[in-house]
């Protein structure tokens, strides 16, 4: 059975508890939304071109685009498209969103997303905890799709998903060999959230619970091919995730963060890409993952508040402000339920800076760790 | 701060800092083999191993210098993914020559990788290496005290090729003439 680690995150309850009653005045549990999903403004979007350089890659350009409420029928769209244009390798990456499509349910939506990507190569670590700082290369090769039906209520408060993935490409197989491989995976997730806000709380509690559901081997999205046993498991993985917004200051929110996942069931040997991760930006995506994984997070947000309209070729929308960021965070991982996800904790730090417009946030986060430094540049909150 | 510097601020910086890449390998470049530099000359007791995919076409070969390699294992068949073990009889070092599929480089930094992390050992050079063969093989070492490791790959057909896995007590014996013969045999058919 799950239980909550003893002391940091219930202090952070009690506290972020005792702080909201007393500013909340008589919203003791529940702050009133600062806006409302339906009212966010129509055709609110941001394209944001972008030139890297990676060593042994070369030089590739690409563009990442979030459209909000597109012709005021709430749905959101997402793209991503990259390219190289110098350089020995051919990297391709793709990336479709179609969000909030609703349906004849009032509350029900569906998401739909697509990605066709290739790298030259793409790297992995090995799980565990002992994982040594030593990249495993694999064909950069993959097509992904992504079908989530949402069913939404309480001003978005309670949101239940069903997610289902298909994944067809290359990955590491428990023998270590680069194979070729497609298969399902499922989830279920079930969000409780009280905060003022579902992009940018500022203050309240926000819970989510997500488990690990059986999959179809076969379904609009593809079919799993013979050989899927290394990405489809009989491995269940739950996971619990926690977010305290505290006012602190004026314009200034202490986002506290826990996540906890755990996986049951047979030994998957040494797999890659099964189970949880600290999720921890000072170090590379997947750099820390095994049955158990933690994260805690302290985050202070401060914002420069803005309004005005943007009207230009690359962003659509109004600005509400600019965000100032600092963190620090620790995670750990373990192959058993032990304290030994709580003890030798990996840590990073960083800063980020965050627009605010309406509905999309463009965030860049720069992180540091033990391993170097990290840069995150991404859409929305990580929580 | 005005918006169009804070924007421009941004967009500079996303475009300095390549969204964020991972540790960079650290290889030694392409080249040659090279020949080996410890115990005997080649003999001319020289046995074929060929190499088998899984559905029991051939798909290479390999030479052993049984004058310096005593077989414990062959392959019962096809199906049988190990195709070899060796010991040499002058020195410390043992062989395995197992099939796998999939990229070489990726299976052999993988074993290192498990020898790091299950075993303390430590990681050393890795790269790829031309055979006398015109074949690409993939090299990964590891040590642990006087426990010694190389792990060469090769893709021999289509997405099938083999690891030979390499283990002694001493570095000088992974550098033994007679194991780099063997490893210049390696081909495809």
């Amino acid at each position: 059975m799950f239980q909550w680690p003893k002391t940091g995150l219930t202090l952070a309850l009690l506290f972020c508890l005792t702080v909201q009653g007393f500013t909340a005045q008589g919203q003791f549990l529940v702050p009133e939304r600062r806006r409302l999903f339906e009212n966010r403004q129509e055709n609110v979007y941001m394209v944001i071109p972008a030139v890297a350089s990676l060593p042994g890659l070369g030089v590739f350009a690409g563009v990442l685009g979030s459209f909000s409420n597109i012709m005021g029928t709430g749905v959101d769209a997402a793209v991503t498209e990259a390219r190289t244009f110098s350089g020995s390798s051919d990297i391709r990456v793709s990336a479709y969103a179609l969000r909030e499509v609703p349906l004849f349910v009032p509350g029900l939506t569906v998401e739909y997303w697509f990605g066709d990507i290739q790298f030259t190569d793409y790297f992995s670590y090995l799980p565990g905890r002992d994982s040594p700082n030593y990249l495993i290369p694999y064909t950069g090769k993959f097509k992904y799709y992504f079908f989530s039906p949402s069913y939404r209520l309480w001003e978005r408060r309670i949101e239940i998903n069903y997610n289902l993935v298909f994944f067809k490409g290359y990955s590491i197989d428990s023998s270590g060999q680069d194979t070729l491989q497609g298969a399902h995976s499922a989830n279920g997730r079930l969000t409780l959230d009280l905060t003022d806000d579902w992009v940018d709380p500022a203050k309240g509690v926000r819970l989510s619970y997500s488990t690990s559901l059986t999959a179809p081997h076969s379904s609009p999205l593809g079919t799993d091919s013979s050989s899927s046993s290394a990405l489809r498991s009989d491995l269940q993985t739950k996971s619990y995730h926690a977010g305290f917004y505290l006012p602190v200051y004026d314009r200034t929110t202490l986002a506290l963060y826990q996540e906890l996942s755990e996986t049951w069931g047979k030994d998957a040997g040494n797999a890659q890409g099964f189970g949880g991760e600290a999720r921890l930006r000072g170090y590379p995506a997947g750099r820390w993952t095994d049955r158990f994984a933690q994260t805690g997070i302290a985050e202070v947000r401060y914002t420069l508040p803005y309004n005005f309209e943007i009207e230009s070729l690359l962003v659509h929308g109004h600005l509400d402000g600019v965000q100032l960021a600092a963190f620090a965070e620790q995670g750990q991982v373990s192959p058993t339920r032990d304290s030994s996800l709580w003890s030798n904790q990996h840590q990073s730090f960083g800063v980020g800076a965050r627009l605010l417009i309406d509905a999309i946030i463009l965030r860049l986060d720069l992180a540091t760790a033990d391993e170097g430094p990290q840069t995150h540049l991404t859409i929305n909150h990580a929580f | 701060m005005p918006f169009k510097t804070t924007l421009l601020t941004v967009l500079a910086l996303a475009l300095l800092s390549g969204c964020g890449g991972g540790t960079d390998l650290k290889e030694t470049p392409k080249g040659d083999l090279g020949t080996g530099s410890t115990g005997p000359s080649l003999s001319s007791t020289q046995s074929t191993q060929t190499l088998a995919a899984p559905d029991g076409t051939w798909i290479g070969s390999l030479s052993l210098d049984l004058g310096y390699f005593t077989p414990l294992y062959s392959a019962a068949g096809p199906t049988d993914d190990l195709y070899a073990l060796l010991a040499s009889s002058q020195s410390s070092l043992q062989l395995s020559l197992v099939r796998i599929l999939g990229r070489p480089d990726t299976a052999c930094r993988y074993q290192a990788a498990l020898l790091a992390r299950d075993q303390g050992f430590t990681t050393g050079e890795a790269g790829f290496k031309t055979n006398r063969q015109g074949l690409e093989l993939y090299q990964a070492r590891a040590s642990n005290n006087a426990d010694f490791r190389v792990f060469t790959c090769a893709k021999i057909k289509g997405q099938v090729g083999v690891i030979l896995s390499a283990q002694a007590s001493s570095a000088a014996d992974l550098e033994a003439i007679p194991f780099y013969g063997l490893l210049h045999s390696l081909k495809g058919l």
